[in-house]
């Protein structure tokens, strides 16, 4: 199978108000890639995605997504977002707010296969079962499941994942990267996360973000770049890697 | 109903029924995108053009549909394109609107008749021809609603989600602007330019306790729409009352106790 690029980035520099929050950033990303962006707080990381979603206009720089402008990609795009704003009054159901998501364009219909897409990805997220709940209704990681749901409804080609595991239980956070690796064969997938040491043993290609672009390729080059952004050892990098789960805070 | 035999009450009671069709639909989409002050800036912005209706002696719920059409899209410029918060957008439109009103109104000969009842409506003067605009900007509104209602559940929902999902979320929020301008001009007549926002919100915000389902949400905002205007309109008869303030208090009636017995 040939491994075709769908991301391209190149000289890309955002300055919000005063400051640069990307600079001059290289990437790409193919078709069979499950990349890992990892980076401090503030590091740029959100901003990356949305400049693949087209959401953000760089400055400078180009911006490829599927061969042409960012906005276009969009259809083949499913994004969980870091944070959503919405007013958990709304009057919409978990089923509905995911059907929301199969939106492909001006005057399309509902079909019966968005519904069927949805029972799926309700399915695959354990929410079957609150489907007809009222969004506001919900906690926040079953709102994380459901926006996770809309997500991987849209049947994309690319799936940018924004902190996903963040409010969500150990349970779930297992069957989660089960789904991906579900996934990752019909998608390529983007994570942002600073859950390093799960990350690492599921991911192909690591993307170190401060700001300007530290590392970009294989997980295993990575350790002493993360060292150095974090400024602080990890020392579950700095041993094997991948297919090995270490603890976050390893004990000296 | 033997009142019924009456011209005016006849009309009146079709009046309401139009009238509860735009804000049913476009007060429920004014409840849930949390719009109400923008709505509330383009409904007293529209003063400006029932004044200049005077100036040019033609029928002044005529030229305040392209007045208000301009203020909704006005408002949305100064709010999206400017960056000016939204806010500050409204209180702009909104005092210049009706500045724009009292300076026309000024200018026109002689004295202006029945401003009271634009002001604070009178849905009991609703001639034939305002009947017949009113339905022609229903059907405006349920057809375009009716195109656009995915896209427009989306963007009422989370806008920024709606444009990673493809939609063009600004020239829909301007679309559902010009909507609500359209229905403040259905709704002019009946309770006035000061209190159309109570029948845009009002009902919509009384059947949002009873279901999550945007669909029924159109159908009972609509059906409270009716109940509550014809209501008003029998109570005002009786007994002699301004009929749009009385309708007004019917709604904030309603709402009231909903609120309460919900609780
Ligand atoms: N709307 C904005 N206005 C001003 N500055 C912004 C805005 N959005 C982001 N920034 C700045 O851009 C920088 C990068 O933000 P971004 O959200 O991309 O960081 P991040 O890597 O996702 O951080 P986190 O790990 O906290 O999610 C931050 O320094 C932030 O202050
Ligand atoms: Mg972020």
């Amino acid at each position: 199978m040939t491994n075709t690029e769908i991301v391209s980035l190149k000289g890309v520099t955002v300055i919000i108000g005063e400051s640069a929050v990307l600079e001059d950033v290289d990437l790409s990303i193919d078709q069979n890639d499950f990349a890992a962006v990892i980076g401090p707080n503030g590091s740029g990381k959100t901003t990356l995605l949305k400049v693949m979603l087209g959401l953000l206009t760089p400055g400078v720089g180009d911006v490829k997504v599927f061969g042409t402008k960012a906005a276009k990609g969009r259809k083949h795009i499913g994004y969980l977002p870091q944070h959503s704003s919405f007013d958990p009054g709304f009057p919409i159901s978990v089923f509905d707010t995911v059907l929301m998501s199969r939106y492909r364009g001006f005057m399309t219909r509902i079909s019966a296969r968005d519904r069927t897409a949805v029972e799926w990805a309700l399915e695959k997220v354990g929410m079957v079962e609150l489907a007809n709940r009222q969004i506001g209704s919900l906690s926040d990681g079953q709102m994380q499941r459901v926006f996770l749901a809309r997500a991987i409804v849209r049947e994309p080609k690319l799936l940018l994942l924004d902190e996903p595991t963040a409010s969500i239980d150990p349970e779930m956070q297992n069957s989660f990267y089960e789904l991906l690796e579900e996934l990752k064969s019909k998608m390529a997938i983007v994570m942002v996360s600073h859950d390093v040491g799960v990350v690492f043993a599921h991911v192909n290609k690591v993307v170190c973000l401060n700001r300007k672009l530290f590392y970009h390729g294989p997980a295993e080059g990575a350790a002493d770049v993360i060292e150095e952004m974090y400024h602080c050892p990890i020392d579950l990098i700095a041993h094997g890697i991948p297919h090995r789960v270490l603890h976050k805070h390893k004990q000296r | 109903m033997e009142l019924l035999k009456y011209e005016f009450i006849r009309h009146a009671l079709y009046a309401s029924v139009l009238i509860s069709v735009a804000c049913g639909v476009i007060g429920t989409y004014v409840v849930i995108k949390r719009i109400t002050f923008i709505s509330g800036g383009i409904s007293h912005a529209s003063l400006g053009g029932i004044g200049l209706g005077y100036l040019l002696g033609v029928n002044p719920i005529v030229t305040a549909i392209p007045f208000s059409l301009l203020s909704a899209v006005c408002i949305g410029i100064i709010n999206r394109r400017l960056k000016v918060a939204e806010d500050t957008a409204i209180g702009i439109l909104w005092t210049v609107g009706i500045s724009l009103g009292i300076i026309f109104i000024d200018l026109s000969p002689g004295y202006a008749p029945d401003l009271m009842s634009y002001l604070f409506g009178n849905i009991l003067t609703v001639p034939t021809g305002e009947l017949v605009v009113m339905l022609v900007l229903d059907l405006i509104i349920i057809s375009t609603v009716g195109i656009f209602h995915r896209e427009f559940l989306a963007i009422s929902f989370d806008e920024e989600y709606s444009s990673a999902i493809g939609i063009s979320t600004e020239r829909l929020y301007f679309l559902l602007l010009c909507l609500i301008a359209l229905s403040v001009v259905v709704l002019i007549k009946a309770v006035g330019v000061i209190m159309v926002i109570a029948l845009l919100t009002i009902p919509a915000a009384i059947s949002k306790r009873f279901t999550y389902n945007i669909g029924k949400l159109f159908l009972l905002s609509t059906l409270t729409g009716v109940c509550c205007t014809v209501a008003g309109l029998w109570v005002s008869y009786m007994l002699d009352l301004a009929s749009g303030a009385t309708i007004v208090l019917v709604l904030g009636t309603v709402f009231l106790t909903v609120s309460l017995v919900k609780n």
